[in-house]
């Protein structure tokens, strides 16, 4: 009985994951990393994402806390405004929601089930 | 006649909240309210553990519980992540996570915070044990 | 919707609760509604900053420095708790109310549920 071991190929090293990608260890993660996530995640990255993904990740190493859908919103329009700043804009750029897949492909850890 | 959501976050063997909750639900029904949910959280989770198995002459608070939802059907409710954290897996959640063994069953059912939330919306009172 | 008070009796790093307290939180606003949280008894301790979290343990400090973008911007201190637990004129990690035991007795009543962690 033992725990399954996932993982992605990357500079021919594997990077541990659990069973639906997400790093296992948020330290691991590096830029060159987000096309590969983003194109399990079917996203083409834009700039628009890499925005996101990079203030996800920003705000998880700042507050050791994973952004939920409202917080996330309320802090990106603190800083970019509410053109970016709320859950349309999100929405259509991580159709399975930001809370999900921008944490996903910062390379954070899988967003509590309970929420 | 009120609506309760009861929150369990005692654990079984260490103070006695679990069963005042049971004592209190019970109570509640013979006055005619509503019991919207009982959640289960932090180590409240262990209630839900179908691998209890204390001595025949002492109580076991699953089978209690599974018995007051037979009589009642009130929602016996388990946080998922509090559940998973302390080795209480459905049997979804066994098999997704590489285990060949697990613990909570029916009628107990698992759900997140999330849920616990929304439906506290409809409830006048919380009471935790 | 509801005002939830989220009690916070016990010592951050003292297994799970504080932290689990903070998920509480954070999920409560999440789903619409209220929160307010008092820290009373050991629960002051979390109050106190520059706490290096035990390895593989999230840091309270940069949790309570989240709050406000869940929309948790109500935080209380018993003073009777904290005149026992903190030093005096130590800062606070975050902005808190001290409330008197009157104060502490006002603001549970005010609020529609109270969870303790």
């Amino acid at each position: 009985m033992t725990d399954p071991v996932y993982s992605f190929s990357f500079n021919g090293k594997p990077v541990a994951t659990d069973k639906a990608g997400y790093l296992l260890d948020h330290t691991q993660w590096q830029e060159d990393m987000v096309p590969l996530l983003a194109e399990q995640e079917n996203i083409s990255l834009t700039d628009a994402h890499w925005e996101v993904v990079r203030f996800v990740r920003n705000f998880y190493l700042e507050y050791d806390t994973s952004p939920a859908m409202r917080a996330l919103v309320k802090a990106i329009a603190a800083k970019h405004g509410p053109e970016k700043g709320n859950s349309r804009y999100l929405q259509r750029l991580f159709p399975k929601g930001p809370a999900k897949q921008a944490t996903k492909l910062a390379g954070l850890p899988k967003p509590a089930k309970c929420l | 006649m009120a609506r309760y959501s009861i929150l369990v976050t005692s654990s079984p063997f260490t103070s006695n909240g679990g069963a005042n909750a049971l004592a209190y639900c019970q109570q509640l029904v013979r006055d005619n309210h509503t019991i919207d949910q009982v959640f289960f959280y932090q180590d409240g989770v262990f209630h839900a553990n179908a691998f209890m198995h204390p001595p025949s002459d002492e109580p076991n608070s699953v089978k209690q519980w599974v018995a007051f939802h037979e009589q009642t059907n009130t929602p016996l409710v388990v946080c998922i992540t509090a559940a998973a954290r302390r080795g209480v897996l459905s049997q979804q959640e066994a098999e997704e996570l590489g285990y060949n063994a697990y613990n909570l069953l029916p009628p107990f059912s698992q759900t997140g915070l999330s849920d616990f939330f929304t439906k506290l919306h409809d409830s006048d009172n919380l009471v935790q044990f | 919707m509801a005002t939830i008070t989220v009690r916070m009796t016990t010592p951050p790093y003292q297994g799970i609760s504080a932290q689990d307290g903070l998920d509480f939180a954070m999920a409560a606003t999440n789903y619409g509604h209220e929160v307010q949280i008092l820290f009373e008894g050991e629960g002051v301790a979390q109050l106190a900053g520059q706490l290096t979290p035990p390895t593989g343990m999230k840091s309270h400090t940069k949790r309570l420095k989240a709050l406000p973008f869940f929309d948790i911007e109500e935080l209380y201190y018993c003073t009777q708790s904290a005149q026992a637990r903190l030093t005096d004129g130590q800062s606070l990690a975050v902005a808190a109310e001290p409330l008197s035991a009157d104060g502490v007795k006002e603001l549970m009543n005010s609020s529609d549920h109270i969870v303790t962690f």
